[in-house]
């Protein structure tokens, strides 16, 4: 399979504390890669370096042979960890916002979702809940047409219906020709959608494999496996 | 979505089991279509590339058959269909003989709690006292 993105030896430091350590994965295309770790682990890190928003690494990051930057941007729908839309714009104005910015954008995808949502496209995002606007932001992020979808702790929301329609977005927009990155601390629900598990402590990966292999190998759900390696951290 | 999969096997094995399942009753009848690989992916709330698994190795074994351009199809050969039919209650005795050791049941121990269980209940395995 063709990999849409590959990271060899990535290495970054802020001062003298070494955020990532020799990371190397790739994410081939049409599958769903999961990057697990507590807070702190580097899960951002490795993000913001793919998405180019952090320089100065070292070691090698590419998305379908262009290194992190604008081009290599247009190809990637990026759900950070923090709110991105302005919370002042209406839902409306949010996706004429999309529709502008990024060609592979299918407006009409992301009203049918909100739609189904029963979220009004003229109210304030700032006016909705906090479940909802992260589902408005998740909405339009897998609107996209793109190869690379990067969801950063996509499954921030508390409540357990919440997840579920997290997971229904995801799994209802994703086609196979793309390929999806998401990071987590929340495993059990996001298990069932996993391809390839990666596991992160302090920069480094610990373990990274098939999640049917992992289940096979160690008889043991990864949901279980990620309490027992980080007991003492999450 | 339903993802009460146990936490000891792969998901593709469990989605295989069930999906025997639901052809040994008759859910999914024989030469009846089977929903795509995406429709399938969102009913049970996983990868589709875990669905994608699970279809081939059924159809390797002989359960589904793939027509190349319209799809999969339950088999209609009878002989399969009545083969599992016999092969799905070893499976759940199997399931269920392990959950009674593994709450420390001693094995002759087991048939008793079957039989006492039986006499409890009706013709359709509904508890007479409820």
């Amino acid at each position: 399979m063709e990999k849409i993105l590959q990271i060899s030896n990535l290495t970054k430091s802020y001062g003298k504390t070494q955020a990532v350590r020799d990371i190397t994965f790739d994410v081939k295309k049409g599958s769903i890669v999961g990057l697990l770790g507590p807070n702190g682990s580097g899960k951002t890190t490795i993000i913001k370096t793919i998405m180019g928003l952090l320089s100065d690494y070292g070691g090698n990051v590419s998305i379908k042979g262009e290194a992190p930057g604008p081009i290599a941007n247009s190809r990637i729908s990026y759900l950070p960890d923090v709110a991105h839309i302005p919370t002042w714009f209406k839902v409306s104005r949010a996706i004429a916002f999309f529709a502008d910015f990024y060609e592979d954008f299918d407006a009409v995808r992301a009203e049918a979702m909100l739609a189904a949502m029963k979220i009004p496209l003229d109210k304030k995002i700032k006016s909705l809940s906090r479940g909802m606007q992260e589902k408005v932001q998740l909405s339009l992020v897998m609107s996209r047409r793109a190869d690379l979808y990067v969801l950063d702790e996509p499954i921030g929301a508390v409540d357990p219906a919440s997840r579920e329609f997290i997971i229904d977005t995801i799994l209802k927009n994703f086609d196979g020709e793309g390929a999806i990155l998401l990071s987590t601390h929340i495993v059990a629900d996001i298990e069932p959608i996993l391809d390839v598990a990666i596991f992160l402590r302090e920069g480094e990966i610990i373990l990274h494999d098939d999640v049917d292999k992992i289940r096979e190998e160690k008889a043991t759900s990864l949901d279980q496996l990620f309490r027992e390696v980080f007991k003492n951290v999450v | 979505m339903s993802n009460n999969f146990d936490n000891k096997r792969p998901i593709y094995q469990q989605i295989i089991d069930r999906i025997l399942t639901s052809i040994a009753k008759g859910e999914m009848a024989p030469g009846e279509k089977v929903a795509s690989v995406r429709v399938m992916a969102l009913y049970y709330g996983v990868n589709p590339n875990t669905i994608q698994k699970s279809l081939a190795k059924l159809e390797e074994m002989g359960y589904l058959r793939a027509e190349r351009t319209s799809g999969r199809y339950v088999t209609s050969d009878a002989a399969t269909i009545a083969a599992l039919k016999t092969r799905i209650p070893d499976t759940i005795i199997g399931d269920f003989v392990a959950e009674m050791i593994g709450l420390g049941i001693a094995k002759p121990e087991i048939p008793h709690h079957v039989k006492e269980y039986i006499e409890r209940v009706d013709k359709d395995g509904k508890d007479i006292a409820n």
